[in-house]
């Protein structure tokens, strides 16, 4: 080799496979959320040769997302109204910063038509699906209505909002609830995450249902439609993973069952559904395929499904965005659910890594599962719990894939979703992965807030979980916080008496620990911990008594 | 509960010859909450090591100052835990008492989570029974009421609806 010109041949030459990619479907992008999603599809530029846009609330000034990425903009104060909701901001931050494409994550504007429209007007890429296509999908009456024309089981119920007249008027309601059959829920048409629905068990609690779920629905969601739909006992919660591109090709990419739920936000996930065969996966995903065309849908979605205990699937919904679950089934498949997402916004057709995935769908040789880690209290009824992170271990290892938003020093703000991290595992079969999650979730040690990792350690312990006998009632059958927690308390007494006394002088008439002790003792001294700061002497003394109202199934989250 | 390694044999920071010291008695454990509960107990020099990995100080709070407030995390589940000699506790117990019937029951109500006020029910001046509603402060979407502890008047309301506070941030007072 001897000139300039003969080393960049051999260069060309070597690196010929990655130079037919190397060309990135966006020369940047702005990622329009925050926390561990934000740096999930930053990583996923980075990877494709993309330089990454961030956007930050005040709250968020320091967070991992914003070192990340290759610029940052700030938006505004921690409210997510005056900051990740703030179209119009994000939208000049975009331009400003010179992004071709946005991608709007989950939660937030990932699914508001209005978002997706600004963005096309201003000359962005939204990466998601057409405005007109959100706009159709966020209606579940519409959605409903659309897979049943397309031939698709959908939950029995009514197709159109039902409505109470001030007089009365509940005659038609209450023969339609009739011939649905007991026990009904009441749903919002534009809801989501559990809000501005109930259920509803005699026909004379009906009217109330309806009035208090359109009522919510109003407030929450500015559309007080409402719809009934069967209850469906002992269900499952299935759902397929869905790509289509710009050219109109739509694949089905696995399954996933999020069964383990409570007040429907879920708590794990897991790919494949347990215990389908080869014949009801196919069928499950051609129905979601059939969904997936009436919508003509672009980009990627996930349809819902209830699975009856008698193995029938019935269409819920079409979710038109990545899921926070979306993990399990890349570590399923292999694929790079967003850098695909990224490939399709920028207008190019599948690659073959795809259709092969889409080919062996029905046919998985892996099993992954998730846990979602929130900063909640298993204990309270899951009851956010904000506070700074003053020591975070995650866990690592073969198989084991963690995407958090935060590190140790973080602040879990109340503004936001109290999503802290996603453990994922992955093996070649289920028993397998849910021992590598038990020792996954073992490594795990957060402190300075309270999590849920007591209640996923128990879960994957759990007799009936190992079997596989899932249902959306799991959590409300089996979960007796008081019962798991007990053991754990009479240790923590023992464990800080020991501590106490390891760190104590000797001299006798020294009534307290002077010396510091190594170790964790010393290292969890230091910074000032906001969250010691705070606990005041009357919680101490137990004077004080704090009660939560009904509010609870207001709680505002990330749709599923 | 952490796997039991060899390491656990090997004697803690001090060694088990000072902190078994049975000279220096019972020590009284409070797990804090709003339902505390309270041990007396002998410490477990065995325990020495698994409480080095286990166990953080905290800085602040009733009995800090003594240096005997510890996290403690056990299994994923979180607990704050204050750690004082049985003796001691006893005398501050008593302490306690005669204060409460010399009538020197005023005290503040704090912020358990950082939010905003929603609601203010609590006016000067007003007579309140053990439990009444004080004011309302909405967290991560959810409205927490704010309750009396205690029957008593109020002194001072120090928030008004719209206000946001942190964590410890006095509320009202109550005498």
């Amino acid at each position: 080799m001897g000139t300039i010109g003969d080393i960049a041949a051999v260069f060309a030459q070597r690196h010929l496979p990655v130079a037919v990619e190397a060309s990135p479907p966006f020369r940047r992008v702005l990622v329009a959320n925050r926390g561990e999603i934000a740096l999930r599809i930053i990583r996923a530029c980075h990877e494709l040769g993309c330089e990454a846009v961030a956007v930050y609330s005040d709250a968020d000034a320091d967070a991992p997302h914003v070192r990340a990425a290759d610029l940052a903009v700030r938006l505004g104060p921690p409210p997510a109204a005056d900051s990740y909701l703030a179209m119009e901001v994000i939208v000049a931050a975009a331009l400003a910063t010179g992004s071709q494409a946005v991608h709007p994550g989950y939660g937030f504007l990932s699914e508001r038509a209005e978002f997706a429209e600004a963005c096309e007007r201003a000359g962005l890429t939204f990466v998601g699906p057409t405005a007109s296509t959100l706009a159709g999908l966020g209606d579940k009456l519409s959605a409903r209505r659309a897979a049943a024309a397309a031939g698709v089981p959908v939950v029995p119920g009514t197709l159109e909002a039902v409505t109470v007249d001030e007089d009365g008027g509940m005659g038609d309601v209450i023969a339609g609830a009739q011939a649905i059959g007991w026990p009904i829920l009441v749903k919002a048409a534009a809801g989501g995450g559990g809000r501005g629905m109930r259920r509803v068990d005699r026909a004379t609690d009906l009217r109330g249902a309806v009035v208090a779920a359109s009522r919510e629905a109003m407030s929450t969601f500015g559309d007080g439609s409402v719809y009934l739909e069967r209850y469906v006992a002992g269900a499952r919660h299935v759902e397929v993973q869905l790509l289509g591109d710009a050219q109109g090709e739509i694949v089905a990419l696995g399954d996933r069952d999020c069964s383990v739920q409570r007040r429907h936000q879920k708590l794990l996930e897991e790919a494949p559904v347990p215990g389908l065969d080869v014949q009801q996966r196919r069928e499950l995903h051609a129905l979601a395929i059939a969904v997936a065309r009436a919508f003509g849908l672009r980009n990627a979605a996930t349809a819902e499904f209830l699975l009856e205990p008698a193995g029938r699937f019935w269409f819920l919904e079409v979710n038109t965005r990545l899921q926070v679950e979306h993990g399990v089934t890349e570590l399923v498949t292999g694929l790079d659910l967003v850098q695909e997402q990224l490939w399709i916004a920028a207008g190019r057709p599948f690659g073959h890594r795809v259709l092969r995935a889409a080919e062996a769908a029905a046919v998985p040789t892996a099993h992954a599962i998730e846990a979602r880690i929130s900063a909640e209290d298993p204990a309270r009824d899951f009851v956010p719990a904000p506070g700074t992170i003053t020591r975070w271990r995650a866990p690592a290892g073969p198989g084991v894939r963690v995407d958090a938003g935060v590190e140790e020093g973080s602040v879990v703000w109340t503004d936001y979703d109290p999503l802290l991290a996603k453990v994922m595992v992955v093996a070649e079969d289920r028993p397998l992965a849910l021992r590598r999650l038990r020792r996954a979730l073992g490594e795990f040690e957060v402190g300075g807030v309270q999590t849920t990792l007591p209640f996923h350690r128990w879960i994957v312990g759990h007799p009936a979980f190992i079997a596989g006998r899932l249902s959306t009632a799991f959590v409300p059958d089996h979960w007796n916080s008081a019962d798991v927690r007990e053991p754990a308390l009479l240790r923590a007494a023992e464990l800080a008496a020991a501590a106490w006394a390891t760190t104590a002088p000797s001299a006798p008439g020294a009534d307290g620990p002077r010396a510091v002790g190594s170790g964790a003792v010393a290292e969890a001294a230091s910074p000032p911990r906001r969250a010691a700061q705070g606990v005041p002497s009357e919680a101490h003394l137990g004077r004080s008594s704090w009660a939560r109202t009904a509010r609870r199934e207001a709680i505002e989250r990330w749709p599923r | 509960m952490a796997a039991v390694t060899v390491g656990d044999i090997r004697p803690g920071p001090g060694g088990p010859s000072t902190a078994g010291d049975p000279a220096r008695g019972t020590l009284r454990v409070t797990v804090e909450g709003s339902e505390p509960r309270v041990f007396e107990l002998m410490p477990d020099p065995a325990l020495s090591a698994a409480a080095a990995r286990s166990v953080g100080r905290l800085a602040s709070g009733p009995g800090a100052d003594a240096g005997g407030r510890f996290e403690v995390v056990v299994d994923g589940w979180r607990f704050e835990v204050s750690v004082e000699p049985a003796a001691r506790a006893a005398l501050r117990d008593r302490v306690r008492r005669t204060a409460v019937r010399a009538g020197v029951g005023r005290h503040a109500v704090r912020a358990q989570i950082p939010g905003r006020i929603l609601h203010v029910w609590a006016a000067p001046g007003q007579a309140v029974e053990a439990g009444a509603r004080l004011c309302s402060l909405e967290a991560m979407k959810m409205e927490n009421e704010v309750r009396a502890p205690h029957a008593g008047t109020i002194e001072r309301v120090s928030v008004e609806p719209g206000a946001r506070v942190e964590v410890g941030d006095e509320l009202v007072v109550i005498a």
